[in-house]
């Protein structure tokens, strides 16, 4: 069975945000929410890195093991969803998450939250694959239509990678051998620096 | 009064009986997506349940992802 992942190249990102727009787009995301975001790293220093952060679909996904009403669950292929309709909206997911990928739209006045709003890997969620509901809920479910999510699909230089865990790491395998050089091509040391601060 | 009590308590204390292992499964477990009363994307056409294939369409689509095959 495959694990579903997705896998940013931080020696690509060039900070473009197309992967935010593309997701906002494919999924008619609420005003206010953010699904996917790029995060860039010393900032306005030569040398910046830039990463585009989502949910991760952790193998042992905290927010599920938080989540007080067992609303978030996970698939064979990995992919982590939630059910909106049973979601009280109480926020331990995005305290659970070491990414902060759990969103909360602003549903009325005084900061009320709605119903948690998360990366969905383009999967939808608990309706009939393709309907109006899963739509509403959820945004598009390209994985039934065969297609990846519309992030990874969209990136211009390709940075944002998605699919199988074995795919992508063969896709880097790839990259890093024509590259040359050493092991900083990728990793933490390229993505972090060399720990001097 | 006391059995009301001793009734109370173990009412109480049902709630604390969840089996974790269970929820585990539920959350985690294969058939959880089916549980959460999901369906998974190669029971639609035009795979119509045939997994292997829906996963072969995956991979060589995001195998397409890498431009150094794509020029070659």
């Amino acid at each position: 069975m495959a694990r579903m992942r997705f896998l940013c190249d931080a020696e690509r990102c060039i900070d473009c945000n197309a992967c935010v727009t593309a997701c906002k787009n494919e999924n008619e995301v609420p005003w206010g929410v953010n699904r996917r975001r790029v995060v860039t790293l010393n900032e306005g220093v030569p040398g910046e890195k830039s990463i585009s952060v989502a949910c991760m679909h952790c193998t042992d996904a905290p927010c599920i093991a938080v989540c007080p009403v067992s609303c978030i669950y996970q698939r064979p292929d990995g992919i982590v969803l939630h059910n909106k309709d049973v979601c009280i909206g109480c926020g331990y997911c995005f305290y659970a998450c070491p990414f902060g990928a759990p969103q909360f739209p602003q549903t009325s006045a005084f900061g009320m939250r709605g119903k948690m709003d998360k990366c969905t890997f383009c999967a939808g969620g608990p309706e009939p694959d393709g309907s109006k509901a899963e739509m509403t809920k959820y945004g598009r479910n390209r994985l039934a239509e065969g297609r990846l999510p519309a992030c990874a699909e969209m990136c211009s230089t390709k940075a944002l990678i998605a699919g199988d865990g074995d795919v992508l790491s063969e896709i880097m395998r790839t990259r890093v051998s024509v590259r040359g050089g050493n092991n900083e091509l990728m990793g933490w040391g390229t993505a972090y620096g060399k720990g001097v601060r | 009064m006391k059995r009301l009590c001793a009734v109370l308590c173990v009412l109480a204390l049902a709630g604390c009986g969840e089996n974790i292992a269970h929820r585990q499964e539920r959350l985690y477990g294969p058939d959880a997506y089916r549980i959460a009363g999901d369906t998974v994307p190669w029971s639609n056409p035009p795979w119509n349940g045939d997994q292997a294939a829906w996963q072969r369409d995956m991979d060589n689509r995001a195998r397409m992802l890498n431009e150094y095959r794509r020029t070659n």
